[in-house]
């Protein structure tokens, strides 16, 4: 067990929590995105992607041994299934013989609620960072 | 004197071992506040020590060779737990305030016993030089 792991700890968190940031502010970016990617020679509106994530599960033997504690990994980005949500905007040149024109299924609602939780655990984080460092360099002082 | 010095000590070193072990707990409990379905792991060290310190129940040794039962001088190691409670809907388990107040509770606890374990060595250095 590594004296410097409660900071790698930590520090994957801090990835984990900027890679959130990353993706709500895609979604945000792309809020009215009506072309995100085309499928079949057609142009499909911007799918809300998320993130997945799963406690650091390290398989070697010595680590399951000593239940090893391991921080925090993004195991992938998901994409959200939701329908699209449909609005009459005939005008637009993404609309249909309907009138309607198929927009993201992004939640600017929902994206500011993820933003403001991922900033927060970000900064828990950090707490716990510099907590874990005053540690260590009192750790040092012992025997001086 | 000098035996018990040791094992306060030892005792000391022992309780820094639990913090420092608590302070990764800590740590990982809040890097997946917001995974789901993890459970919180807390590190029980003082109970174990207590427990040691007052248990009243020694055997009756007829040999000096015998195997010590109850009294020993072993000072118990921290060991990791893992909580089963539920604290969100995605099935997590950590209470995030309880670990923000743990984490500056050890902070502290780990400066006074590293601030102990100094005067210790002092007090030691002060019997070597004999001033």
């Amino acid at each position: 067990m590594s004296i410097f792991q409660s900071l790698s700890i930590s520090g994957s968190a801090l990835t984990a929590n900027r890679l959130k940031l990353d993706v709500v502010s895609s979604n945000l970016a792309n809020a009215n995105t009506t072309r995100g990617q085309l499928v079949n020679g057609e142009w499909v509106p911007y799918r809300r992607k998320m993130v997945e994530v799963t406690a650091n599960q390290s398989t070697s033997f010595t680590n399951l041994l000593q239940r090893e504690l391991s921080g925090v990994q993004v195991n992938k980005i998901v994409e959200d299934k939701s329908p699209f949500q449909a609005v009459y905007d005939p005008s637009n040149p993404d609309s249909n013989e309907q009138g309607y024109v198929m927009m993201p299924n992004v939640d600017v609602t929902k994206e500011m609620v993820d933003l403001m939780a991922a900033t927060r655990s970000y900064e828990a984080n950090v707490t716990a960072f510099n907590a874990g460092k005053s540690m260590l360099v009192k750790a040092l002082e012992i025997g001086r | 004197m000098g035996e018990k010095m040791n094992q306060m000590i030892g005792i000391m070193s022992r309780a820094l071992d639990a913090s420092s072990l608590r302070q990764k707990s800590i740590s990982n409990n809040i890097a997946n506040v917001n995974t789901p379905n993890f459970k919180s792991t807390k590190v029980s060290f003082e109970e174990m020590l207590q427990k040691e310190v007052k248990s009243q129940f020694i055997g009756h040794r007829s040999n000096a060779k015998h195997v010590l039962i109850g009294e020993t001088d072993q000072i118990p190691s921290p060991k990791l737990e893992q909580g089963n409670a539920v604290f969100q809907n995605s099935g997590n388990g950590v209470d995030l305030d309880y670990e923000m107040t743990k984490l500056s509770e050890n902070t502290i606890w780990y400066q006074s016993l590293a601030y102990g374990l100094n005067e210790e060595f002092n007090l030691l250095k002060t019997a070597i030089r004999a001033r």
